[in-house]
C-alpha cells in the first residue's frame, strides 16, 4: 500500500524539515511552507504575551516584500498562491506548472525574511478587520468558535483564530516582528512539495536561500487545560433558517503526538463513524425522522494541547437531537460495537485515505500537519489495520461521556 | 482506440441514440470518478421533479431497500461515494449521478469497479417502490430535505448575495429558477407522479456519461452502457438549449436587502454578450481574468490591496448563460465607495486601461490554470461538458492555444460588450440608503 504514497524526507538548511510527495507525470507542482506556530501560540519564548490574532496577521503581512506583494510576484509567473492559519500551524503555498525554482525561492524568501513595512501593516489591518467581520456573519464559524469557548477554560483555542476587531487593532508592528523572529526560524519550519520533482533540486534551492546555522526550536507555552469543559452550553441567535447544533466531547487524554496520536485519531475516526456516519443506525433514524439533513457530520480534532470529538448539524429541534445522540452513545457503551461494522468502517477509512492522494492540496496539508505532530502519514494504512475493537471502545468510554460534553447552538432570531 | 472516436480529449462512444460515453483512462490517478448527467431544459416543475427524483433514488434500491443498506454496501466497497445532485449550466438542468472510488489497482481488489457501477445502476433502474410510486415516506423525507436546502441558502451570505443578484438579472428568464425548483413545485409532486416522471426522464433525457481515472476503457464503456441502456425506451429528447442571451445596456435592476450582518455583500451582474461558441470567447475569458480572476486582477488590487475596502473582491463567469458576476464583501459604510470603485475598474478594462504587467500576469495565471486542468478529473469533465453543451468541446491544449491568441485590444473589445444588468446589496439594518 505504501507504494501508493511516494514520500521522501530530508533535513534542509537550518534544520528545516523537507518532505517530497512524488506525483510523476502531473503538471501541477505545489509547495507548502509551514511553521509550527498558530493562533494558540500567544506567548513568546521571553514570556511576553501577544494579542490574539498575531499569527493570522503575520500570515497576511508576510506577503509584503521589498520587491512588492508576493501574491503579485507569484501572479507575474502565473502561479497560484495562498496561505492559511490554524490553531497550531501557519502555512503558505504556491502551485504552478513551471518556474518552480524561482517560485520556491520567492516562497522561502518572503516567509523567512519579511521587512514589515509600516504602511503595509496598516493596509492589512483594514483587510483583516473585514475578514473578521465576514466570519462574524457566518453561522458555521460562530457555531464552531462558540463550541471552542465552551470546551476550553484556559487553552487559547477558545479564541477566534483571526482574533477580534479590537485585538487586531491592538497588534503592533513589534508584536509581528517578535513572533516572526521566534517562530519562523528554519528549525521550526517544514516544506512539503508535491509533484513531479526531485529532492536534490529542492535542497539545492533551499540552501541558496537559508543560512546553515541552526537555532533551537521555540517552546510552545500553553496553560494547563482542565480535562473537563469550561461550560456546558453556549447559544447564539443569528439570521438562520433553522437551528444548528454542535456537540463537542473533550478528550480527557489528548495524545501529544507521534504514533500515539495517529492511533488515537484512527480510533476516534472509527468510533465516530460507527456511531454517527451514514452507515450507522442512528443516522438512519435521525434522517428519517427529519431531525437531521445531509450536513449532519462528526469528526475528531486534535491539535497542540487539546482534542475533542464533535457531532452535529442543522436541525429543527436541537434539544431532541442532543438527547437522541446521548442516548445512542449510552446504548453503544452498553451493547458494544459489532466487528463487521468496524471492518466496514475501516475499509471506508482506507478508501478515503487513497482518495486524498489525488488531491495535491489536501495531501500537502495532511503531510504538513502530520509532520508537526510527529505523525508519519505513510503509516496510516498499517495503523488503521492494526486498530482493535478494544481501542475503539476504550476511546468511546473515555471521551464520549456527559461530563466531557459542551454544546454550541445557533438559533434563528425571533 | 478501437470502438471509440475522439471528442475534446476524451474517448467517445455513442452507446445508443441520446446516450454518449466520454472516457479518459489515466493511470496517474489512484481513483476513478464517474458522472452520469441527465439533461433537461430548466423549468420550475421539471427542475423540482428531477431534483427530487435524484434525492429519492439515492435512498436505496429494490434490492437494498433502505439508505442504511445502500450505504453499508458502499462503505464496504472501500468507501465508494454515490451522490445524486442537480446543477445548472445556463438554462440546462442536470441531474448528476456521481460515483467516486479508489481504483482497483490502488486497492488491489479486482471487481470493485463492477460492483460500484452495478450499485449505481440498481439505484437508477430498480428504485425502491410502493405500489405504482416511490415510497411515500421516502418522498416526504426527501422533499422536506430539499425544501430545507432552499430555505438555508440565506445562511451563507456570499452565496445568497450572488444568487439574489443573478435572480434580479434574469427575473423574466428560466435562469431565475433554482436547481431544486421551488418549494411549491416540490409540494405538487406525488409518489406515483414522480416515479412516472423519473421513468420518462430516464428513458428519454439525453445522457452524457463521463469517467476519468485508472480503468480499462472498453470495460468501462461496457459497464456504463450496461447501467444506462436498460433505462432507455423510445426516441431520445433533443439536447436542451443553453439559454444564452444577448442584452443591450439598460438601467440595471437594483435590489437592497437588509439583515443583521457585520459585513455587506455587494454583487453586480452583467450580460457578457459573448457566447461560448463565438469567436471572441477567449477574449471574454481573458477580460474577466483582468478584472477579477485572481489576486493579480484589478478588483483584488484596487478594492482590497490598495484601498483595504474588502477582504474579497472578484469576478466570475457563467459562460453558458453568458453572465458575469462581480462580488465583494465590504463594510456596510463603504458599500457606495466600493461600488463606484468596482465600476471604475470595469470601465478601465473596457477602455483597455491595463498595464502590460496586468496583462502579462492575467495571461500567465490563465494559461497555467489551463495547463493544470489535466491533473483534475472534475475540471476535465467540466471543461468537456460545457464545451459539448455549447456545441464545441475543446481539449485543454486547444483552450490554451486560443487563450494565447488573445490580444489586449480583443480582450478590451470583449469587455465593452458587457452590459450591467443588475446590482444586489445585502447590508446591515443600521443605515438607510437610497435605492
Amino acid at each position: 500500500m505504501n507504494t501508493l504514497l511516494r514520500m521522501e524526507r530530508a533535513e534542509g538548511p537550518g534544520g528545516m524539515a523537507v518532505i517530497l510527495l512524488k506525483r510523476p507525470g502531473f503538471a501541477e507542482r505545489l509547495a507548502v511552507l509551514g511553521t509550527d506556530y498558530g493562533s494558540t501560540d500567544l506567548v513568546l519564548p521571553s514570556g511576553r504575551i501577544t494579542p490574539p490574532g498575531v499569527a493570522h496577521f503575520l500570515e497576511h503581512v508576510l506577503f509584503e516584500t521589498h520587491e512588492g506583494n508576493a501574491s503579485d510576484l507569484f501572479s507575474a509567473r502565473g502561479a497560484y498562491s495562498n496561505a492559511f492559519t490554524d490553531y497550531g500551524t501557519t502555512a503558505y503555498l504556491f502551485s504552478s506548472p513551471d518556474r518552480w525554482q524561482e517560485n520556491l525561492r520567492l516562497l522561502v524568501g518572503f516567509v523567512t525574511k519579511p521587512p514589515f513595512p509600516a504602511d503595509k501593516v496598516e493596509k492589512e489591518r483594514g483587510i483583516i478587520v473585514q475578514e473578521v467581520r465576514m466570519y462574524l456573519d457566518s453561522p458555521g464559524s460562530r457555531l464552531s468558535e462558540n463550541l471552542h469557548q465552551a470546551l476550553f477554560r484556559r487553552h487559547p483555542a477558545r479564541l477566534d483564530i483571526a482574533g477580534t476587531v479590537s485585538s487586531v487593532k491592538a497588534i503592533r508592528r513589534n508584536d509581528l516582528a517578535a513572533c516572526h523572529r521566534a517562530f519562523y526560524r528554519p528549525s521550526n519550519l517544514c516544506l512539503v512539495a508535491v509533484g513531479d520533482l526531485r529532492m536534490k533540486d529542492l535542497l539545492a534551492t533551499l540552501r541558496r536561500e537559508i543560512p546553515a546555522g541552526r537555532l533551537r526550536r521555540p517552546p510552545h507555552r500553553l496553560p494547563a487545560e482542565p480535562s473537563r469543559p469550561a461550560r456546558r452550553r453556549i447559544a447564539k441567535r443569528m439570521e438562520v433558517s433553522q437551528p444548528q447544533l454542535l456537540m463537542g466531547f473533550k478528550d480527557p487524554k489528548p495524545a501529544k503526538g507521534g504514533r500515539q496520536l495517529l492511533d488515537r485519531r484512527i480510533a476516534a475516526g472509527l468510533c465516530l463513524a460507527l456511531l454517527f456516519d451514514h452507515a450507522a443506525e442512528l443516522h438512519q433514524a435521525l434522517y428519517e425522522s427529519g431531525l437531521i439533513d445531509e450536513d449532519f457530520t462528526s469528526g475528531y480534532a486534535s491539535e497542540r494541547g487539546f482534542a475533542y470529538a464533535a457531532v452535529g448539524g442543522q436541525t429543527r429541534d436541537p434539544r431532541k437531537l442532543e438527547r437522541l445522540i446521548l442516548k445512542c452513545i449510552a446504548k453503544a457503551a452498553k451493547a458494544g460495537f459489532h466487528a463487521e461494522d468496524l471492518e466496514r468502517a475501516r475499509r471506508k477509512a482506507l478508501g478515503n485515505w487513497i482518495r486524498i492522494l489525488d488531491v495535491p492540496q489536501s495531501l500537502s496539508s495532511a503531510a504538513l500537519t502530520a509532520h508537526f505532530q510527529g505523525v508519519r502519514l505513510e503509516e496510516y494504512p498499517a495503523r488503521l489495520r492494526a486498530c482493535s475493537m478494544s481501542q475503539v471502545e476504550a476511546l468511546r468510554d473515555e471521551m464520549l461521556k456527559p461530563g466531557q460534553l459542551a454544546i454550541s447552538t445557533i438559533l434563528p432570531r425571533k | 482506440m478501437r470502438g471509440f472516436s475522439s471528442s475534446g480529449g476524451f474517448l467517445h462512444r455513442r452507446a445508443a441514440p441520446g446516450v454518449d460515453l466520454f472516457l479518459l483512462p489515466d493511470r496517474r490517478f489512484r481513483t476513478v470518478s464517474i458522472r452520469l448527467n441527465f439533461l433537461q431544459p430548466l423549468a420550475e416543475d421539471a427542475a423540482a421533479a428531477l431534483a427530487l427524483s435524484g434525492a429519492v433514488l439515492g435512498q436505496g434500491s429494490a434490492h437494498l431497500p433502505s439508505r442504511l443498506a445502500l450505504q453499508r454496501e458502499l462503505d464496504g466497497l472501500c468507501g465508494t461515494d454515490l451522490e445524486m445532485d442537480t446543477a445548472r449550466l445556463g438554462e440546462i438542468h442536470l441531474m448528476e449521478a456521481d460515483l467516486a472510488l479508489p481504483s482497483e489497482r490502488a486497492t488491489g481488489e479486482a471487481g470493485l469497479l463492477k460492483k460500484a457501477v452495478s450499485l449505481l445502476a440498481q439505484c437508477l433502474a430498480e428504485p425502491r417502490r410502493q405500489g405504482q410510486g416511490f415510497p411515500k415516506t421516502v418522498l416526504s423525507q426527501e422533499r422536506r430535505g430539499l425544501k430545507d436546502v432552499i430555505a438555508s441558502a440565506r445562511n451563507h451570505r456570499p452565496s445568497w448575495a450572488s444568487l439574489s443578484c443573478l435572480r434580479a438579472v434574469c427575473a423574466r428568464e428560466p435562469y431565475r429558477i433554482g436547481r431544486l425548483g421551488s418549494p411549491e413545485a416540490l409540494d405538487r409532486l406525488t409518489p406515483e407522479g414522480l416515479l412516472s416522471f423519473w421513468r420518462r426522464a430516464a428513458s428519454r433525457l439525453p445522457v452524457l456519461a463521463y469517467a476519468v481515472g485508472d480503468f480499462d476503457p472498453s470495460r468501462m464503456a461496457d459497464l456504463l452502457a450496461g447501467a444506462v441502456l436498460p433505462l432507455r425506451k423510445g426516441l431520445p429528447a433533443p439536447l436542451p438549449s443553453t439559454g444564452f442571451r444577448r442584452a443591450a445596456p439598460t438601467r440595471p435592476a437594483r435590489r437592497v436587502e437588509r439583515a443583521s450582518v457585520e459585513q455587506a455583500r455587494l454583487c453586480l451582474g452583467f450580460r457578457t454578450n459573448t457566447a461560448w461558441s463565438a469567436a471572441g470567447f477567449s477574449d471574454l475569458v481573458m477580460a474577466n481574468m483582468l478584472l477579477g480572476g485572481g489576486s493579480h486582477a484589478k478588483l483584488f488590487r484596487e478594492v482590497r490591496e490598495k484601498r483595504s475596502l474588502a477582504y474579497d473582491a472578484s469576478s466570475s463567469l457563467e459562460k453558458t448563460k453568458g453572465l458575469m458576476l462581480v462580488s465583494a464583501g465590504v463594510s456596510p459604510q463603504q458599500a457606495d465607495r466600493a461600488e463606484a470603485l468596482i465600476l471604475e475598474q470595469i470601465r478601465n478594462v473596457q477602455a483597455g486601461r491595463f498595464s502590460s504587467r496586468e496583462w502579462r500576469d492575467s495571461l500567465r495565471t490563465l494559461t497555467n490554470r489551463i495547463r493544470t486542468l489535466g491533473d483534475s478529473p472534475s475540471r476535465l469533465v467540466s471543461l468537456h461538458l460545457e464545451g459539448f453543451l455549447n456545441g464545441s468541446p475543446r481539449t485543454p491544449a486547444e483552450v490554451l492555444r486560443e487563450a494565447r491568441s488573445v490580444t489586449p485590444e480583443s480582450a478590451a473589445a470583449a469587455a465593452r460588450r458587457w452590459a450591467h444588468a443588475g446590482t444586489f446589496l445585502l447590508t446591515s439594518r443600521g443605515r438607510r440608503r437610497k435605492s
